[in-house]
């Protein structure tokens, strides 16, 4: 019995260096995890603008980009969360940081049900660092917590343009080009759910912390595209009225992306989509909105 | 609780420590803990049914008794016939009333009469087709002096409900289960080893392949009329290995957790998707429902000892009455018959019995011959298994319309749907499946190392490192199994 219980513990502790091993890797190759990481490290920064959103925003929003325009910003989106992991994060950093003037969330069609969903979900990387729970390591073991940052793994090892990609002020940045093949299906009129009440949470606590905030629906491939305004109104959960910048409208977007350069897969935009739609956004929606008052 | 849970993987050591540390020196005691932690177990999904659990216990006790007390053949008969009644009784109420009232209403309505449907919200009692084969194989075993009944409750109880075997099976014979309750265990560090292997190479099939073929399987089945010829074959060879890998996988943690409580249960499966002919799939699948349907029914029928006409009639009942046990559906009728249209030119040509041996003995690869004989087997298998998944016959009758048409040779539509990367690594680990299955087709499970030579403890640990980043990493969604259901 005892060499019994002896080889379970040896198994046991293989296990759990498994599970550090994993860990390792995953700080030290794992693009979406150092993000996470970094992100939850900063303190007493005074960025103007930051982005939030999903995977949609992540690759989407040029931080980069703006910067070089005078606008210093960085790009808070993280992949595979729902707007509730973007109020957390975005809570975190106004206790740590100074207020910035500017918010942008961006929401899209393509992805607008996981992101507003009803039902919220955890990030479980965001929950790693900003919840730190032994308990939930244990019963929940980062091998399977973070099953599919190994296929982001996966792919820097097999992909040589996942290699090359870079994080650049919180943007995932990458040349990597999949052309959106998709087709329009037209008269599509369909407004996003916008009654997630964690929506309503995020524009309530920039109101109330005298932060500017733009809702943006991003653009998606050609199927998920609409044929609303460029301006929309969208009612919140307390039935208030928000304007949303519609660049999924298909005409507007397909002026500025090329369906054949500028996607890195469905939906995502590459570095080059991305620079493309963020100066659109800096001069149809930024320069030209009260926003501008964070150039003062 | 489900064996790939966390409630399990806490009660499986406190169980452990109790049975083996506690309760050591007694036998009745150690008897008593598992009949406890077995209804703990059973009541962990619905505690009312436990009552039903216990009713059938005691029914099949009871009647033992009474049938080996009994001094006329008429006495003896008439406990039998009871017992058996009220066990399929309860199982034709749970399982079949409601498939039965629709479908009386519904041949009424061909008459012309109109009638409303009696049927009732029954919820199926969770493994009652397993316990009640238990309870049936005993009494018929006494009836038939086979075996003498058992006098002390509490070991009968257990047997009956262990709860390893509870849910799922295998289903086990009171010859060759009771026994074992009435020694003294000792703790063989060589059985419970290889039993820890055995659980983790069931948690693989369960979570890994299971668990994963079951998201393309559940997406082609469930919108089947959306897809074409080659989608739908590959949905059906993923819900292939997605049975496979639910129920041997169960199978495999049930036989490894007895292991180490000392307990040695039966086989279920020998790596049936190995098989060069059916009757050979049928020897190597859910052998204890197989070899418990060849001895209950197959062989008071006669067997295959009267003319062909008797061999033809009793393999089809065996084959039909195997189908619906599964459950009251005219898709499982039809599963038993096709695999008894694929099993009678074997029966007839006097070639059912020809492949006994394990393939190939001496040879690493299979000959050109046998890779084509358990190709084609493979093949019936996925023809058989559509009906088996499908919603309804005609469901089933137009995917394999659909297979058998030009679509088939068109690219796979579903392919779209799914991220590339993750269905490359779901075919790998399908790869890693069949490969470590076929290394170890001589042995009882997939990780049994027998040869200590062989697989140095480097290599050991390390295959259990890997399979143990798979579970963790490529793990599916947690869902039932299967069987569960039947």
């Amino acid at each position: 019995m005892s060499k019994f219980l002896q080889k379970f513990g040896w198994f046991l502790a293989l296990v759990i260096l498994l599970n550090l091993m994993y860990l390792l890797v995953l700080v030290l190759f794992s693009p979406g995890f150092k993000k996470i990481y970094q992100i939850s490290q900063i303190r007493n920064q005074k960025f103007e603008v930051l982005a939030l959103g999903n995977s949609l925003a992540l690759d989407g929003i040029d931080a980069e980009y703006l910067t070089k325009n005078g606008i210093n910003t960085y790009n808070l989106a993280v992949a595979g969360s729902h707007v509730a992991t973007s109020l957390l994060i975005l809570e975190d950093y106004l206790k740590h940081n100074q207020k910035p003037k500017l918010v942008i969330v961006g929401l899209s069609a393509a992805y607008g049900k996981a992101y507003l969903n009803k039902v919220p979900f955890n990030n479980p990387e965001v929950e790693f660092f900003y919840h730190p729970n032994w308990k939930e390591n244990i019963t929940n073991p980062p091998l399977m917590n973070f099953q599919w940052l190994s296929v982001d793994l996966l792919k820097i090892i097999i992909s040589k343009d996942h290699r090359n990609a870079t994080l650049v002020k919180g943007q995932w940045k990458t040349k990597k080009t999949i052309p959106d093949n998709t087709v329009y299906k037209g008269n599509s009129n369909s407004v996003i759910d916008y009654t997630d009440p964690y929506l309503s949470k995020i524009v309530d606590l920039c109101r109330k912390n005298r932060i500017n905030i733009i809702l943006t629906e991003l653009p998606g491939s050609n199927n998920t595209r609409n044929d609303l305004p460029f301006v929309y109104e969208a009612t919140l959960k307390d039935n208030t009225k928000f304007p949303v910048f519609n660049l999924n409208n298909y005409a507007i977007s397909s002026g500025i992306i090329d369906s054949s350069k500028d996607w890195l897969g469905v939906n995502h935009l590459n570095q080059f989509g991305g620079e493309k739609i963020t100066r659109y956004l800096l001069e149809n929606v930024i320069h030209n909105s009260e926003i501008t008052k964070i150039k003062e | 609780m489900l064996f790939n849970s966390i409630e399990f993987a806490v009660f499986l050591p406190l169980v452990f420590i109790l049975y083996w540390f506690v309760f050591q020196k007694n036998i009745s005691r150690q008897n008593l803990l598992i009949l406890l932690v077995s209804y703990v177990f059973y009541a962990w999904w619905d505690w009312r049914f436990l009552f039903l659990l216990a009713f059938s216990t005691f029914l099949d006790y009871f009647a033992g008794l009474k049938i080996e007390q009994s001094k006329t053949e008429k006495e003896s008969k008439f406990w039998l016939i009871l017992s058996i009644g009220i066990n399929l009784g309860f199982l034709g109420f749970f399982k079949y009333y409601n498939f039965f009232v629709t479908e009386l209403t519904a041949a009424i309505a061909n008459a012309g009469i109109t009638i409303d449907p009696w049927t009732l919200k029954v919820i199926l009692p969770v493994g009652i087709s397993f316990y009640t084969f238990h309870g049936l194989s005993y009494i018929i075993d006494i009836y038939k002096k086979r075996i003498i009944a058992e006098k002390n409750f509490v070991d009968y109880a257990v047997f009956v409900s262990y709860f390893p075997l509870l849910v799922a099976g295998p289903i086990e014979r009171a010859t060759h289960l009771l026994p074992q309750f009435k020694r003294a265990r000792v703790f063989n560090y060589q059985n419970a080893a290889d039993g820890m292997r055995q659980i983790l190479w069931g948690l693989f099939k369960k979570v890994v392949i299971a668990d994963n073929c079951a998201t393309y399987a559940n997406d082609i089945f469930n919108s089947s009329g959306e897809h074409n010829g080659s989608s739908l074959f590959i949905g059906a060879v993923f819900f292939t290995f997605q049975i496979y890998g639910d129920f041997s996988g169960y199978s495999d943690i049930a036989l490894g957790v007895s292991r180490l409580f000392g307990i040695e249960l039966l086989r279920n499966f020998a790596f049936p998707y190995f098989s060069r002919d059916i009757a050979e799939f049928w020897r190597r699948w859910h052998i204890s429902l197989s070899t418990w349907f060849r001895d209950y029914l197959y062989f008071p029928l006669g067997g295959s000892k009267g003319g062909t006409w008797m061999k033809v009639r009793n393999t089809f009942i065996i084959f039909i009455v195997s189908g619906f046990w599964h459950g009251a559906n005219w898709t499982f009728l039809a599963w038993g018959f096709l695999n008894a249209l694929y099993f009678i030119p074997l029966l007839l040509l006097d070639k059912n019995r020809t492949n006994l041996d394990i393939i190939p003995t001496h040879n690493f690869l299979p000959s050109i011959k046998e890779f084509f004989q358990i190709s084609f087997t493979f093949f019936l298998t996925v023809i058989a298994w559509i009906f088996f998944r499908s919603d309804n016959i005609s469901q089933a009758f137009s995917i394999i319309g659909e297979i058998f048409s030009k679509s088939s040779l068109s690219i796979p539509d579903f392919l779209g749907k799914h991220d590339m990367i993750y269905l490359i690594i779901h075919c790998c680990m399908i790869g890693v499946l069949l490969v470590t299955e076929w290394l170890h087709r001589d042995k009882q499970h997939g990780l049994q190392f027998n040869n200590a030579t062989l697989y140095s403890k480097v290599r050991r640990w390390s295959v259990y490192a890997v399979i143990v980043v798979f579970i963790l990493l490529f793990g599916g969604k947690q869902n039932n199994f299967i069987y569960f259901q039947f």
